[in-house]
């Protein structure tokens, strides 16, 4: 499986757009205690956070002369410093994820999805992050732990570019397994459609567990706009269930309710302390991210829609 | 256009299959499509069954070929311009005299395949009634044609002219020109038998310096048969044979006077004998039917040397007789009874009495009562008046007919069956022979085919027709072996063939000569316009089969391409 086929190479033209961006914990509404959701060590850094008395073996250039020179007592300033960050991505494998738009035939849910990933790891190499993976295989679920470097980066690839979309989700008590194992604090990112309700609730209990969450919804753009037409044969991929319609007439119906189904899944997630952005397969993998991880640091919901 | 066959257009019927067999494939499910959200679709919405077209240009193409295919079917006509007026001109007529003539009309004559006049100036007239049904049934119904003819017809065949369409008959003022006769001569070969009388021949150089005298002019040029081959430019034959004496004739007639009329019923030899009656007036005699059964039973009685013209025939050398046989014609006067209509009686009487025909004790004194006798005109006569007289009832003839048969029978079916073999005559001219010899000169060797060809002449005697009928005399025509005979029972003798004495005897013999020529018979014009009933022509045109299958192939040639060429939905 080469790069391109499973849409794992970045144009360069989406590279260029994912240089100004930086993976950051998303901020949304706290559900614990203020300042409980971050896991800082102290140390070497930019920004100050306490003084303390100096011990043998600090290194003298720690030691704040000035305030030596006013106290005659030797503290060692202290700054916060820059943790790694944990990324981890969970990816969907189940039936649905094999959707694609007529218009854009064969680049599937899990192509944009595989897409999305190569970009969240080339943004976590850049900034020497770690960075793991959580799919679904059929034979055994695949974990990789979170490590850096660039073979891990190769290894995850190589990984992601097997994947298919067969395997449905485990059930939950697996998935609790597979959340104990990643540390808290770390960065999830859930890339799902989420159709299959165990993603969503899966991010929910990561999210209470003290884990930063981002959940992407991964929609066809014909979810978005329903451009079918004539006599529909369609098949639902999760259920297998098989309805035949007149695309012109279910149209508006369609696309009343399914846009309101959205709204309520991504309300239903931020309440659970997950931030969910929408993705459409028309549109540049960044605009998601960017999303997530603007400068702002706030997530507009809806605002990549 | 116009269609031959009209109902094959129901063929039509047939657009209705590629329709349907296009919308039951359109019915088809689309291909199935992955569709995550399907829950959020409409529980209620149902499919639309909605008649769509698709590959509208191939089901045009299809539709289109079975259209075209059954107007194949459907022998369409094109038809063409009606073209120019025909005007027609009766055979005969003289193109001068017919009138003024559309400049756009085609001046053609009633003539087989209809020349024009401008390049046939006389055409043969062969039935032109036949060739104007022809005319109004193959020309277009649109053609104006015009008719002009004489103002009396020649060989109207009775039937109305029903020709089914509209024509200008147009009667001119102008009579046919009467076929102008031959001035030619006849070239009349005399053959005169030895025994004929003085009388005779003085009456035959009677005319013979009649004609001469007339130089060039004469009708009939006389010249002598010879043993010879005949010359070039004879064109009939005269063989003149003896005439019977008045005093045997009156012996034979009075020699029982009476037995007729009192015992009618008594047997052969006295009925053959005795069945004449005292001398009557000829003109009284002349006007019987000739085939009545006493005539028959007369003439019969005296037969007994095969047709009466045999003997004269069978004095004429080979080389005549050839001729004869090539076609020729022959005047045979002094041919005796009205044979023909006695051998046909003959003929059926024979196969009646056939037991008798096979025993030569039976034939033996049937022949010799017969054989001294000879062909008199007069006597036949005689025995027709007698028939008239009241005193004889139809059961008296009966009987004597049925007498007479065995004998009448067996004499003509022995002379018949033993013709000469000497000089290899054909079956035309049965001579006699001695009865007695039949029994041991083998008969058999002859055959039954000698026999038949006997009763066959017989049976083509019946076709014998009467030409002319005189007071005393006839004169009767048959066809036999390709000659054409003329036979008068009358020599030239004054007492049966007054007309002998006529100043335009010549004339008739002239025309007892010449050969037959049908009647001419005209009817006025105007009485047999044509009428527009009947069979309407036919239809008329181009046909455009071969167009339509042309344009047939080529619509399936495009079919198949387009049907090959196109994306699968």
């Amino acid at each position: 499986m080469n790069l391109a086929d499973s849409g794992l190479d970045l144009p360069a033209e989406l590279r260029a757009r994912l240089r100004d961006l930086r993976l950051r914990t998303p901020l949304q509404a706290p559900i614990g205690p203020l300042g409980r959701q971050q896991s800082r060590s102290r140390g070497q850094g930019l920004e100050f956070a306490q003084y303390r008395g100096y011990v043998a073996g600090d290194a003298p250039r720690q030691v704040d002369w000035k305030l030596f020179a006013r106290s005659d007592r030797l503290f060692v300033r202290e700054s916060e410093r820059d943790a790694p960050l944990s990324v981890y991505l969970v990816l969907d494998c189940s039936p649905s994820m094999a959707q694609d738009d007529l218009a854009n035939p064969g680049w599937t849910r899990l192509h944009a999805a595989r897409r999305l990933a190569a970009c969240v790891l080339e943004l976590a190499l850049r900034e020497d992050e770690l960075f793991g993976l959580l799919a679904f295989e059929p034979r055994a679920p695949l974990r990789a732990a979170a490590n850096g470097g660039r073979g891990q980066r190769d290894r995850l690839l190589a990984a992601l570019a097997g994947l298919r979309p067969t395997q449905a989700w485990p059930d939950a008590p697996a998935l609790d397994a597979f959340a104990a194992r990643m540390p808290p604090g770390a960065l999830v990112l859930v890339l799902s459609d989420g159709f299959d309700s165990a993603a969503a609730e899966f991010a929910a209990r990561l999210a209470a567990a003290q884990r930063s969450v981002a959940f992407v919804r991964i929609l066809t753009a014909e979810e978005r706009d329903f451009p079918l037409s004539g006599a529909l044969h369609l098949v639902d991929p999760e259920s297998n269930a098989v309805r035949e319609v007149d695309g012109d007439a279910v149209r508006s119906g369609f696309l009343q309710r399914f846009g309101a189904a959205r709204a309520e899944f991504i309300a239903g997630l931020q309440q659970r302390g997950v931030a969910c952005v929408e993705h459409w397969l028309d549109q540049p993998e960044d605009l998601a991210l960017r999303a997530l991880f603007g400068r702002g640091g706030r997530i507009d919901i809806g605002g990549a829609t | 256009m116009s269609l031959l066959l009209p109902s094959a257009l129901f063929a039509l019927l047939a657009l209705a299959l590629p329709l349907l067999i296009h919308l039951q494939r359109r019915r088809q499910t689309p291909p199935p499509r992955l569709f995550a959200a399907l829950a959020y679709i409409d529980p209620q919405a149902r499919p639309k069954q909605r008649v769509r077209l698709r590959d509208l240009l191939l089901l045009l193409l299809r539709l289109l070929m079975l259209t075209v295919l059954a107007f194949v079917l459907a022998q369409p006509l094109l038809r063409g311009r009606a073209g120019a007026p025909w005007v027609l001109l009766w055979p005969g007529l003289d193109p001068e005299q017919v009138g003024a003539v559309d400049e756009e009309a085609e001046l053609r004559w009633l003539a087989p395949g209809f020349p024009p006049v401008d390049a046939v100036t006389a055409p043969a007239s062969a039935q032109p009634f036949s060739l104007l049904r022809q005319l109004a049934f193959e020309r277009p119904a649109a053609q104006a044609l015009e008719v002009r003819v004489p103002r009396e017809l020649e060989g109207w065949d009775g039937v109305p002219l029903q020709l089914g369409r509209a024509i200008e008959w147009t009667v001119l003022p102008v009579e046919l020109p009467v076929v102008p006769q031959s001035t030619q001569g006849l070239r009349v070969a005399v053959h005169v038998m030895e025994d004929v009388e003085s009388e005779q021949r003085r009456a035959l150089n009677a005319l013979r310096a009649y004609f001469e005298a007339m130089g060039e002019n004469a009708r009939l040029r006389f010249v002598d048969a010879g043993e010879q081959a005949p010359a070039e430019g004879v064109d009939v034959l005269w063989v003149m044979a003896s005439m019977q004496t008045p005093a045997a004739r009156e012996d034979d007639a009075r020699a029982q006077p009476s037995a007729s009329d009192a015992e009618p019923q008594d047997d052969v030899r006295s009925d053959g004998d005795g069945v004449g009656a005292e001398p009557v007036a000829p003109e009284g005699a002349g006007h019987l039917p000739a085939d009545t059964s006493a005539d028959r039973g007369a003439s019969a009685a005296t037969v007994g040397q095969g047709p009466p013209y045999a003997a004269a025939l069978a004095s004429l050398s080979p080389a005549w007789r050839t001729w004869l046989r090539d076609g020729g014609r022959v005047l045979v006067s002094g041919a005796g009874e009205r044979e023909p209509h006695a051998a046909t009686w003959a003929a059926e009487s024979a196969a009646a009495a056939m037991p008798a025909s096979q025993d030569p004790e039976a034939v033996a004194p049937a022949q010799a009562g017969a054989q001294g006798r000879s062909p008199r005109p007069e006597e036949l006569e005689d025995s027709a008046l007698s028939e008239a007289t009241p005193v004889q009832g139809p059961q008296a003839q009966r009987t004597l007919h049925s007498g007479q048969a065995a004998s009448e029978a067996a004499s003509l079916s022995h002379s018949h069956c033993h013709r000469p073999l000497e000089d290899g005559s054909p079956a035309l001219w049965p001579g006699r022979l001695d009865p007695r010899l039949r029994g041991d000169d083998g008969s058999t060797d002859l055959g039954d085919d000698t026999c038949a060809d006997a009763e066959l002449d017989v049976a083509l005697d019946a076709r014998a027709r009467m030409l002319w009928r005189g007071e005393g005399a006839r004169l009767s025509t048959l066809h036999r072996d390709g000659a054409e005979l003329r036979l008068l029972d009358c020599a030239l003798d004054a007492r049966c063939l007054p007309e002998l004495l006529a100043p335009d005897f010549p004339r008739l013999l002239q025309g007892w000569l010449a050969p037959e020529s049908a009647p001419a018979s005209r009817i006025d014009a105007k009485l047999i316009a044509p009428t527009s009933e009947g069979t309407p022509p036919q239809p008329a045109g181009t046909s455009l089969r071969d167009a339509l299958v042309l344009v047939l192939l080529l619509l399936l040639l495009a079919e198949r391409w387009l049907a090959a060429t196109r994306r699968p939905a």
